[in-house]
């Protein structure tokens, strides 16, 4: 069902060629030049200065005495110099074999910009906590969307892939969760742009009882190649710019613009093999039918031998394509570029492609003053799911649990070459790509223009307007089919489609003045967004034909029923209007302070409390300037932070302040047999008290540097304190209700308290070899703290007799995430299961249930290093966690020994001979594992090819290698896992069935820049 | 000059983005926010709706109604199938244990739609008071809030008189508990019964006057139990006269009568509109009927429709103890009733299912190989009725045992099945349009019965069970085959199993705290159930106002 592409293989071919082409290439004779660097001001020589050649990685340090010897490719090339603490210079050799050179020492260390929210700081401005990644720092490899650039490189960011699915949604969570929501998650700002990042499509597959697929990520429309840096606004002092929108993090991402210099054409292609990184250790065939045997079932013994897993799996080929082109002249510069992705995923009938362009541009006018800026990116993407759910059912249709469990002495196939066909329940795994196709098609564009206009020196106006705006269809069809329990066995097709769009309009106004030893910068700003999501979806049934797809014409279907295919629909939209401002000091460049305030008022909250205020106030002191540090000489940075800002969080349904009323016919009654009079129900009453939930923040920091800033870090800690916690009760203090729930502010807290530490080292070894080496630590604390209730419980499980089994609770005194289950205590003699009679009331009852461990690491940790050597350099990129559990949803339904018993494979981590064949699968502790691994999440080997006898800028070839190595105690595919089983909206953690396996990846990638 | 122009056209457009604020407010255009449509003259009728499809989620899946009443019994039992199914949380397994928790999910749900029942029909109330006054809708309303209530003071313990105009206000509704219960529903039945409109004016898929005369009779009944519940004996004494009138007022109304072709007809399509019906809850596939009772006993490879590939669960069975019950009486038409032969081959058109208790060896329909929907065939094109196997799980033949517990016996195949409800054959999935019965005829005779029985008259009691039985096709008692409670217990559950009844009965017939396999508990508390955890916390705002029940 899913179509070919056929440009897929002739692009391929042309990346590879290009590949090996550029492998040939040789090296250049080369010419020596030598010289001393000094200090502009003192004349003092200076060792370790960095000395590169321009456009290669050539290069070279000084020595202890200041002098340097570096082999160039020719008298014509231009060295870059660069010096912690100096600011950087470009030197042209100019023909000369004796090159010195001075550098004037900077004022203070951190000059490159950040990006804050309404504007930039130089780093030593910053008095917050505020984390920055260029794009030479990102991971490396296959990536579809910006959370996996970031991913294990900046402590206090978590991100948790959500599965193996190409495109497949991250979750990210920054500091902790402050919320007992599900669905919440940090502020993307695209290039002053604040996005929707709400899901754009419906969910695939669900209507045919096969469980629904994931959505699509929302962000996978940005293509990493076109992102210029990262900055993730950490603190309540820096996120309360953004208000009511702040307490799970900003994070700002920067696009590229075209460079000073001349026109650049950049080319960058890619072919990445993956293949399954981690199978289940499941019983062989031969084991499943030996013990079959064993217990006198031999008839279970179909005779083949087979490997359904490895049916469903493959070896995946993906392409991508990338070009661009930039220029930047004296009063204009612009950015175009155009990309193409092609992914096959692991698991059969998986895919994803996607098309992008981009263009920035920029012109200034009245010299220089007024700056006008235009963007526009625009993006298809179609995902094609296999047909693997997020909660299998019981029904087997997931193809995934179905492989796993079926009966492994099966054929594939019948002798005639047709499918074999099963008639347990588990129907054949490779009948479901063949009678299901969902698909999803996602259009997405972002837009905007700014202005920059300096009125006079020092006061600068800026407006921006952006639209962004998606549409994603999604497609879902069973063809006719015979299986029991696949709905409609005359085929279907549900056709569902979303519509996101964001208006944004924004003015700020930025007033800087320095007098003597002050200096002043103010920020004022207003901001006005107006966001609004639909979706429609009708369906039909039974197809008259099997030759065309039901997608292409419904009008194939022939039966249409209100109850079989009701139609459905929403529409919701909300405003945001802000004012703000900010105001930045600095004395003397030792003593900084920073103050800002937000007041935002947003529909989506009562009349009584439409306006909220977020201030914050931080300051920061340059220690390593006072004169009592000044002799310690191994200390080049010493900078104290301390910040405390205010931030709420509005990601909650629409219109939960109104009166909602439902009419439907499905609400209704048939007074008279068969006429059905609609209902109409209350589904809420008006509560004009809903505001914002409040998070306080406070965070102290240090930013450190040691030996002329080679080794240089942070380390801050932080509380945040959320309350005015909201969610859906389904009944008040009176148990009669006109309405099923209630929203309500609750007075409870949760708080999240924890330690960051970044550090990075940074070492030249004469002139052919560098290092550096980067980690990043966080110990994190979660505690909920006077719930209004005695327990919520989350965290549901799936599959054959756990209906309705829920694992994790949110209770006062544990931390969001806590598993609350059964403490298996072993099997007794007759093989039965033994848990702990905690009130000792000598049944085993809910009463029982133990706090068995959280979901949520207490420590997540990122190792980096980057190796040079001449022209080769070696990243390597390692993350993990510790002293999370995992709930194996999959262990306690699918792989125990009952099941085997009844003809079903079984992982062997089930398989124990002492247990009863009747014993009961319980969930409990028995199916908790420790979530903790490290990981080398990828190492790239590039090779950057001398260019100057060539005709090109630059050419660089690279191998990476993705998911290359796991440690792990975790039996099952992947311990990096989050399936969403949330219960009435109340988020869970930590729960894996059968989700998409993760990919094991070799990239390799050509670069060449004219 | 031109700089100058510019500065000031820039400070116009910031100003004016300054005063071009946004007033904030959003249109809801997916739902309708109120007025108008409470306004509108059919109001009254669609807040009606919603008020009577909160029965919906009490009655018509095997996991609520059915579990509290059913599995609580010596009715049902559900293991923990082969160890891989329908454990579902512990939900069934506490259930016939007794030893559930205030977090127990099927008490949450049942809970939860009773209480919304009552308030929907509160909201209706006052929707039609405030629109056209309609009487006679207003005391239907006032009816179903009645017998909502009815549930909840059976299962719980409590009662809430809820004033419609508090409804949506912070004005606490007055909950009721034991005999003041009784006595406010009792009141508000009488209050209404007047103006309720007849069976012949809406039929009896709505709360009528006989409904209200059935539910006075039903809860007089079960008055000394309600009353005090955790009593040693019951003192029934001073209501059976009041059941006995109430009763014969239905009775000897001229409306009712017994189906007396085919008990199973009850439980089927062929009870909508049927003479013994006094009030029944409607289903419909539109508004989410569902045939949950009929598949949770059948089996996962028994097919009920040749349209749509409907099926069992292998859930639950009836327990050994409850078909020992049968022992002697299994000639009983409402035990068996046969409509598929054991082998051989039916036209199209004949094909039903077996109804009522189902043990041994079974037979059905098999589908064919490789075609989209057919059917194994014999040459002549007709249905071949073949033996079942349970394909989907063990493989073993379909051959039901009576040995069934917990967790021994707790094969796929083991217990016998209770199919008393049918199937929807012509509905597509589980939906399901057969109505459920509230109260019937048939139960009133058995209430009759048993208020003269307890007063001592078992001539007239004998005369009223032989009606039943006579209508049943089955052979009428003699004086000595009915003279105590036991043998009155056991024709009550002969009539009115797996119909949410029997944990009622049980507590009224002294029997709640007799042990029968997996369950041995003789605690008293466990005549009412707690009520559910979230409900006690929500309500601490306001100490006192409602007390968890005695021993949890």
């Amino acid at each position: 069902m899913i179509q070919k592409r056929s440009y897929k293989k002739i692009t391929q071919n042309i990346g590879l060629l290009i590949l090996v082409f550029c492998f040939f290439i040789g090296t250049i004779q080369a010419q020596t030049i030598s010289g001393t660097v000094t200090d502009e001001e003192t004349g003092a020589s200076l060792p370790g200065v960095n000395i590169v050649v321009q456009g290669t990685n050539i290069g070279t340090a000084t020595d202890m005495d200041g002098n340097y010897e570096l082999d160039v490719p020719s008298l014509n090339e231009t060295l870059l110099v660069s010096f912690i603490g100096y600011l950087s210079k470009e030197v042209q050799i100019a023909g000369r074999v004796n090159v010195n050179i001075t550098l004037t020492p900077q004022t203070l260390v951190g000059d490159e910009l950040v990006v804050v929210g309404y504007g930039t700081q130089r780093r030593s401005e910053i008095t917050t906590s505020v984390a920055s990644l260029s794009a030479e720092n990102f991971n490396a490899g296959l990536a579809n969307s910006p959370e996996q650039l970031m991913q294990g490189r900046i402590s206090g960011v978590n991100v948790t892939a959500q599965g193996g699915q190409p495109g497949s949604p991250t979750n990210i969570t920054i500091r902790g969760l402050g919320t007992l929501r599900s669905g919440s998650g940090p502020l993307y700002v695209i290039d002053g742009i604040a996005i929707n990042n709400n899901s754009n499509t419906a969910t695939a597959g669900e209507s045919f009882g096969v469980g629904s697929a994931s959505p699509t990520n929302p962000l996978s429309f940005l293509n990493p190649n076109d992102i210029e840096s990262i900055d993730v606004l950490k603190d309540a002092s820096a996120t309360a710019i953004y208000g009511s929108r702040g307490s799970d993090g900003v994070i700002l991402i920067t696009t590229k613009r075209g460079q000073q210099g001349q026109s650049q054409l950049n080319y960058n292609s890619s072919v990445t093999i993956s293949n399954i990184a981690n199978e289940i250790d499941m019983l062989s065939p031969d084991e499943f039918a030996d013990f079959q045997a064993s217990v006198g079932q031999s008839g279970l013994d179909f005779g083949q031998r087979t490997n359904w897993f490895d049916e469903i799996t493959r070896t995946a080929t993906s392409n991508n394509h990338s070009l661009s082109y930039s220029n930047r002249t004296g009063e204009s510069d612009f950015i175009a570029s155009f990309n193409y992705s092609g992914q096959d995923g692991i698991m059969i009938a998986s895919e994803l492609e996607s098309f992008g362009g981009r263009l920035r541009a920029n012109q200034r006018f009245f010299e220089n003053r007024l700056d006008i800026g235009f963007n526009i990116l625009a993006n298809r993407t179609r995902t094609d799911f296999a047909p693997i759910a997020n909660s299998p059912s019981t029904n087997g249709g997931d193809m995934i649990t179905n492989a796993l469990t079926q009966n492994p002495t099966n054929p594939v196939r019948l002798p005639d070459g047709s499918l074999f066909p099963i008639t347990q329940e588990g129907f054949n795994p490779l009948r479901g790509p063949e009678i299901l196709t969902n698909f999803t098609e996602v259009t997405r564009i972002l837009s905007g223009i700014n202005a920059d206009f300096e009125i006079t020196e020092g006061l600068v106006l800026s407006g921006n307007f952006g639209i962004d705006n998606s549409i994603g269809n999604t497609i879902s069809q069973v063809s006719r089919h015979n299986i029991n329990r696949i709905a409609k066995p005359l085929g279907g097709l549900v056709d569902a489609k979303r519509e996101n769009s964001t208006l944004q309009s924004e003015a700020t106004i930025n007033y800087m003045v320095d007098f003597s030893n002050h200096s002043l910068n103010f920020l004022a700003g207003y901001s006005w967004q107006k966001f609004t999501q639909e979706g429609r979806s009708w369906s039909i049934d039974s197809f008259s034909t099997e030759e065309i797809e039901g997608y292409h014409n419904p009008s194939i279907g022939t039966e249409l029923s209100i109850s079989e295919n009701r139609p459905s629909g929403f529409y919701q939209e909300n405003q945001l209007q802000s004012f703000f401002g900010r105001t930045n000091y600095n004395f003397v460049d030792k003593y900084y302070l920073t103050a800002t305030l937000r007041a935002d008022g947003s529909s989506r909250f009562g009349s009584g409390n439409r306006y909220g205020f977020f201030p914050s106030f931080s300051g920061a002191w340059q220690l390593n300037e006072e004169s009592f540090m000044q002799n310690l000489d191994a200390l080049s940075n010493l900078r104290l932070r301390i910040g405390w800002g205010r931030t709420g969080n509005q990601e909650i349904p629409n219109g939960i302040t109104e009166q909602l009323i439902n009419v439907s016919s499905g609400s209704g009654y048939a007074f008279n047999p068969g006429q059905i009079t609609p209902g109409i129900t209350f589904v809420r009453i008006q509560n004009k008290d809903i505001k914002w939930e409040v998070s306080d923040q406070t965070n102290v920091g240090f930013d450190f540097g040691f030996f002329g800033q080679s080794l240089t870090g942070s380390i801050d800690l932080f509380r945040k304190v959320s309350t005015d916690i909201l969610f859906a009760q389904t009944t008040g203090t009176d148990p009669i209700n006109a309405t099923s729930s209630f929203w309500s502010n609750f007075d409870m807290e949760i708080i999240n308290q924890g330690i960051e530490l970044d550090l990075k080292y940074l070492h030249q070894f004469g002139s052919n070899f560098f290092m550096e080496i980067g980690g990043n630590l966080s110990l994190l604390d979660n505690e909920v703290k006077d719930l209004p209730v005695s327990i919520l419980r989350t965290g549901i499980l799936t599959g054959r007799g756990l209906s309705g089994e829920t694992v994790q609770a949110i209770m006062s005194g544990l931390p969001i995430g806590a598993f609350f289950l059964l403490d298996y205590q072993g099997l007794d003699q007759d093989g039965l299961n033994q848990f702990r009679d905690v009130d000792g009331d000598g049944a085993i009852t809910n009463a029982d249930r133990v706090y068995a461990g959280s979901a949520l690491p207490d420590v997540t940790y990122g190792l980096s290093t980057n190796l040079g050597y001449k022209n080769w350099n070696l990243g390597l990129n390692f993350n993990g966690v510790s002293g999370n559990k995992i709930y194996w949803n999959d262990h306690n339904g699918l792989f125990n020994m009952p099941q085997l018993f009844a003809g079903n494979n079984i992982a062997r981590v089930g398989f124990d001979p002492n247990e009863a064949p009747n014993n009961s699968a319980t969930a409990s502790t028995r199916f908790l594992y420790d979530g903790s691994y490290f990981r080398l999440n990828n190492a790239t080997l590039r090779y950057t090819v001398n260019t100057n006898n060539l005709p090109i800028r630059g050419l660089d070839l690279s191998i990476t290698g993705q998911n290359l190595f796991t440690i792990t105690d975790y039996p099952g595919f992947d311990p990096e896992v989050s399936m969403p089983r949330a219960v009435d909206g109340i988020q869970s953690f930590g729960i894996d069935s059968s989700r998409y396996p993760t990919a094991r990846s070799l990239m390799f990638a050509i670069n060449v820049s004219l | 000059m031109k700089l100058l122009h510019l500065k000031i056209t820039l400070v116009v457009v910031l100003c004016s983005l300054l005063y071009s604020c946004a007033d904030l407010t959003t249109s809801v255009k997916d739902t309708a926010l109120g007025s108008e449509e409470i306004n509108n003259p059919e109001a009254g009728l669609r807040t009606l709706a919603p008020a009577y499809l909160s029965m919906n989620s009490i009655l018509n899946r095997h996991e609520w109604m059915n579990n509290l009443q059913g599995v609580s019994s010596i009715e049902q039992i559900v293991p923990f199938r082969g160890g891989t199914d329908w454990f579902d949380g512990g939900r069934f397994f506490e259930m016939h244990q007794h030893n559930w928790t205030p977090q127990h999910i099927t008490l949450i749900n049942v809970w939860g739609n009773t209480t919304q029942g009552i308030g929907r029909a509160s909201l209706s109330q006052k929707t039609i008071s405030d629109g056209t006054g309609d009487a006679s809708l207003i005391a239907e309303a006032r009816g179903l809030k009645a017998f909502y209530n009815y549930w909840l003071l059976d299962l719980w313990n409590i009662a809430f008189d809820s004033k419609p105009e508090d409804v949506g206000t912070t004005n606490l509704s007055t909950p009721y508990r034991g005999g003041e219960a009784v006595d406010y529903i009792l009141s508000e039945l009488e209050a209404i019964e007047s103006s309720l409109p007849t069976i012949q004016e809406v039929g009896e898929i709505r709360f009528n006057r006989s409904a209200a005369i059935g539910l006075k009779a039903r809860l007089l009944l079960n008055k000394a139990v309600y009353s005090d519940r955790y009593a040693e004996n019951f003192d029934f004494s001073n209501d059976m006269q009041s059941v006995i009138d109430n009763t014969t007022q239905l009775i000897n109304s001229g409306t009712f009568s017994l189906e007396n072709e085919n008990y199973f007809f009850l439980f089927g399509k062929e009870n909508e509109g049927h003479p013994e019906m006094i009030f029944s809850f409607n289903q419909e596939v539109e508004t989410g009927g569902q045939h949950r009772l009929a598949y949770f006993h059948a089996s996962r490879d028994r097919f009920a429709s040749l349209i749509f590939r409907k099926t069992g669960s292998d859930g639950g069975a009836i327990t050994q103890d409850f078909y020992d019950m049968w022992e002697g009486w299994r000639d009983d038409p409402r035990f068996f009733h046969r409509f598929l032969p054991d082998g051989g081959s039916i036209a199209d058109e004949d094909f039903r299912w077996n109804r009522g208790i189902q043990i041994g060896q079974q037979y059905g329909i098999i589908p064919k190989q490789g075609t989209s929907i057919d059917w194994q065939r014999d040459e002549d094109g007709k249905l071949l009725i073949l033996p079942l196997v349970d394909d989907s799980r063990s493989g073993k033949p379909m051959n039901y045992t009576r040995e069934i517990g917990l967790t021994e016996d707790n094969d796929h195949i083991t217990g016998a099945r209770s199919l008393k409800w049918d199937m929807d054959r012509n509905a597509p999935g589980s939906a399901s349009s057969v109505n459920i019965p509230l109260i019937r005829l048939g139960e009133i005779y058995l209430m009759r019965a048993e208020a003269y029985a307890r007063l001592g008259n078992w001539a007239n009691a004998l005369n009223d069970v032989n009606t039943v039985r006579t209508a049943r096709k089955a052979r009428a008692l003699n004086a000595n085959e009915l003279n105590n409670m036991d043998q009155l217990f056991r024709e009550i559950m002969f009539e009115m199993y797996h119909e949410h009844w029997s944990r009622t009965y049980m507590i009224r017939f002294g029997k709640w705290e007799d042990s029968w396999r997996d369950k041995n508990s003789t605690d008293k508390n466990k005549r009412v159930f707690p009520i559910p955890q979230f409900v006690i916390d929500a309500a601490q705002s306001e100490p006192g106002y409602i007390e968890q029940n005695p021993g949890y």
